[in-house]
């Protein structure tokens, strides 16, 4: 395979002030912005088409019929626009694999073809350059852009299809383009601002422990009483403590920003003009998460970043936690929405959630055990016992069919928000429209950084954000 | 993708614009044609050549009973010469990305492709005997389900629809529809007499004689035009009528990918479905406010004088939307 092996990664930074220039194969330093010559972008395109045509004799891509795999090579962007159609047509459970193998093909043939083209012009190029005296080329912006192109073809067909044939290509190109960017920011080493909030005095909080936090320990709290319960600075140890503070570090191992990501844009998953769309890193960060003000509340959540972007992977550990038996929901857990199509998990599922201040997540339910840690900034929970549901008016279809019965029609942040001050009269307001609502029990604390939270399964939640927020859940049963 | 029609008062031109990746539409180039442009015919046709079938990598052509195919599939083939009383298109064709996969005639002949050895063009071949089912209209959807139309009595006024999985399925009806095994997957009954029954990507459209607009399929992308929960309103996968028409005769409908159009009698052009392709930017922007169960009235600049042949226009609505 060439180059595309993935070879062993040096080490990470640890250090941010270490110079992150990569060394050239010459032995020397490079101070460009950029190391990817035009033979290393022809070659990579040439190692992919190899892969491509080397295709097994009856892989499913077959059954899309001769016609768009007679022009996937010459115009991909119209196999895309095929395969895409027919990825959009069946429900989403159906989707015929063919149609997902097409699309991830075509996407990789896309990424062969505007390698070869960035090579030429890049050539093109370097022979003006030589003609001019004094070979100062225009900025880096203009550099930048044919890169992201390729991610974001890249990244669209790993998302559109879940890369059913081909996750190690797309995985190996990753690992080559990222070698050859190099870190050119050298302004800013800035945290992400996350104030600590005034204290939460509460009459009913979440039962804390400072430790220990083995699996051992945990069992036995769980088979005397399967509670939430926080378990103070559980996670200190994580390098991700250290690391995920500061967001050049996260752009770093985005390729400079620009793997794309699914944002959520709009006050919460329940309210009107709520919709997702996925967008570069540094864009969600530059746009979302930096200003003081943002016009929009943009939340990059419940979304798997770690199998994304491996290297993430390595700055968090999975709770021991995860691994213990839980006692067999009771009566009204057993009600929980969605319980009866879920699998047993061998592995827990990791899920991300990073935001600015002020993001909230609507009172519901998951299917799941979790345990929810808190890496950056603060959140503040509540949660209630599966034996309150019938006070906590769960939705039901909503316009378009799909089921909502795990959320609840109370909207908790005209309550509670210690970050936008609900309007005087709303309790009263609340009462009159869910009158069972005020008798329900809730238990409710502030997440600090370092914290951990476990959440039985059924148990309702309500998570608002009161800075910017990076936080880890691990779904297990 | 589309091979519009553009009436003059001698002679027929066809003009094509769109996807020409398998030169399905210009022979020379695999460029997309970005203006309408006269499409090639072989200088040797007499008379007048139709456009039967616009398909993703083919056009499909027809000159009185001579048959054929530009782009990637290879037809070449003869049908009978019926034409109805209007002198219009005399058969549905129907097929997918792949090509031309059967057609329909007025009197309800059915023929499908079937390929030949080697490098031989594939030609249609008549499978209707006196022991098929009468129907009158079919239609195949971007997600491989077919619908047809029975053949109704001069005085009928029930219309039955039958759905399949798959064209093989339907197939095997046809050939044996006694069989318990091949039994339609749905079967639907409405009032009225069928007019036109169309399929876009996953949903299908069936205009009745006195004006009424039915649809059912995928309702995610608003491609139905028309609630599917709630009080009173039809589930998805059932014909329900598209209310936002009520009380307009609709004289013809187009649709493809998410998006359909309806002609009223008074020529006023209506629009619904996804305003833009699913996970796509950019949208049409008339339909971005429009909610389930409603539709967006187009203003048209047309002369009066092209009025008669506005039926072209939502077809190409359709294909550059």
């Amino acid at each position: 395979m060439g180059s595309l092996v993935p070879r062993e990664t040096d080490e990470r930074g640890v250090g941010l002030d270490r110079n992150d220039d990569r060394v050239a194969p010459t032995g020397q330093k490079r101070k460009t912005s950029e190391n990817s010559t035009p033979e290393d972008q022809q070659s990579l395109a040439q190692e992919i088409e190899d892969l491509l045509n080397n295709a097994a004799a009856n892989d499913t891509v077959q059954e899309c019929g001769p016609a768009p795999l007679r022009i996937i090579a010459t115009h991909p962007e119209k196999v895309l626009d095929l395969a895409h159609a027919k990825l959009h047509a069946p429900p989403y459970q159906s989707v015929p694999l063919q149609w997902r193998r097409l699309f991830e093909d075509a996407s990789l043939y896309k990424v062969v073809k505007l390698l070869k083209a960035r090579s030429l012009e890049t050539l093109r190029n370097d022979r003006v350059k030589l003609r001019r005296t004094d070979g100062n080329m225009p900025g880096g912006r203009e550099r930048g852009d044919w890169l992201q192109e390729i991610v974001e073809v890249l990244d669209r067909g790993i998302s559109l299809s879940g890369a059913p044939g081909r996750r190690p290509v797309f995985d190996a190109i990753f690992e080559q383009l990222g070698v050859h960017i190099a870190d050119r920011d050298r302004s800013d080493c800035a945290c992400f601002h996350t104030p600590k909030p005034p204290e939460l005095k509460s009459r009913h909080p979440i039962i804390a422990t400072g430790g220990p936090f083995d699996l051992e320990t945990f069992q036995q709290r769980l088979n005397k009483d399967c509670k939430p319960m926080i378990m103070i600075g559980a996670i200190e140890h994580w390098p991700a403590r250290r690391l995920w503070s500061v967001p050049k570090y996260l752009l770093r191992h985005t390729l400079g920003g620009r793997r794309l990501v699914p944002v959520e844009i709009g006050e919460s998953y329940v309210s009107e003009g709520w919709s997702q769309r996925m967008m570069p890193m540094r864009d969600f960060i530059a746009t979302y998460l930096l200003p003081e003000d943002p016009m929009e509340t943009g939340y990059l959540a419940q979304y798997d970043l770690f199998a994304q972007i491996p290297s993430l992977r390595d700055d968090i550990r999975i709770p021991d936690i995860c691994y213990s038996t839980p006692p067999p929901a009771d009566t009204d857990a057993l009600r929980t929405a969605g319980l009866a199509a879920v699998e047993q998990l061998d592995e827990p599922l990791l899920n991300a959630w990073l935001g600015p201040k002020g993001t909230k997540t609507p009172l519901h339910t998951d299917p799941y055990h979790n345990v929810f840690c808190q890496v950056v900034g603060y959140k503040y929970v509540r949660l209630y016992p599966p034996n309150e549901t019938d006070r906590l008016y769960p939705r039901g279809l909503d316009e378009k069919g799909i089921n909502m019965e795990n959320t609840s029609q109370v909207d908790m942040s005209r309550l509670w928000s210690r970050v936008h001050n609900p309007p005087a009269g709303e309790v009263e307001q609340l009462s009159g429209e869910f009158p069972l609502f005020r008798d329900a029990k809730y238990v409710e604390a502030v997440l600090e950084p370092g914290d951990s939270l476990y959440v039985p399964l059924g148990w309702w939640h309500y998570v608002e954000s009161l800075s910017t927020s990076f936080s880890v859940s691990f779904w297990w049963n | 993708m589309s091979a519009p029609h553009n009436g003059s008062l001698e002679r027929f031109t066809i003009f094509c614009a769109g996807l020409n990746a398998h030169s399905q539409l210009q022979k020379d180039t695999t460029d997309d044609v970005h203006r309408f442009t006269p499409v090639e015919l072989p200088s040797d046709e007499p008379g007048e050549a139709d456009m039967l079938f616009p398909g993703w990598s083919n056009t499909v052509f027809q000159n009185g009973i001579r048959v054929w195919s530009q782009g990637f599939q290879n037809l070449e083939t003869t049908i009978s010469n019926e034409s109805d009383k209007d002198g219009g298109h005399p058969h549905t064709a129907f097929g997918n990305h792949e090509g031309l996969l059967g057609l329909l005639s007025p009197s309800g002949d059915l023929s499908v492709v079937s390929p030949a050895p080697e490098s031989a063009p594939s030609t249609l071949k008549l499978i209707t005997t006196d022991a098929s089912p009468a129907i009158r209209h079919i239609a195949l959807a971007g997600t491989d389900r077919i619908a047809v139309t029975f053949r109704q009595a001069p005085n009928g006024r029930l219309c039955h629809v039958a759905e399949f999985a798959n064209l093989e399925k339907f197939l095997a009806w046809y050939r044996d529809p006694s069989n318990a095994d091949s039994y339609p997957d749905k079967h639907h009954m409405l009032a009225g007499r069928p007019k036109q029954l169309l399929a876009n990507m996953s949903s299908l459209l069936l205009l009745m004689e006195g004006g009424e607009v039915y649809t059912w399929g995928d309702a995610r992308y608003q491609s139905l035009g028309r609630s599917v929960v709630g009080e009173g309103a039809t589930e998805a996968d059932r014909p329900g009528i598209v209310e936002a028409l009520g009380g307009l005769r609709i004289a013809k409908l187009a649709t493809g990918g998410w998006l359909s159009a309806a002609l009223s009698e008074d020529h006023a052009l209506y629009l619904w479905g996804a305003a833009s392709e699913p996970g796509c930017e950019g949208s049409i922007k008339c339909l971005r406010e429009a909610g389930a169960g409603e539709v967006a009235l187009v203003e048209l600049p047309l002369p009066r004088r092209m009025a008669g042949f506005m039926s072209w226009a939502p077809i190409a609505m359709a294909s550059s939307g």
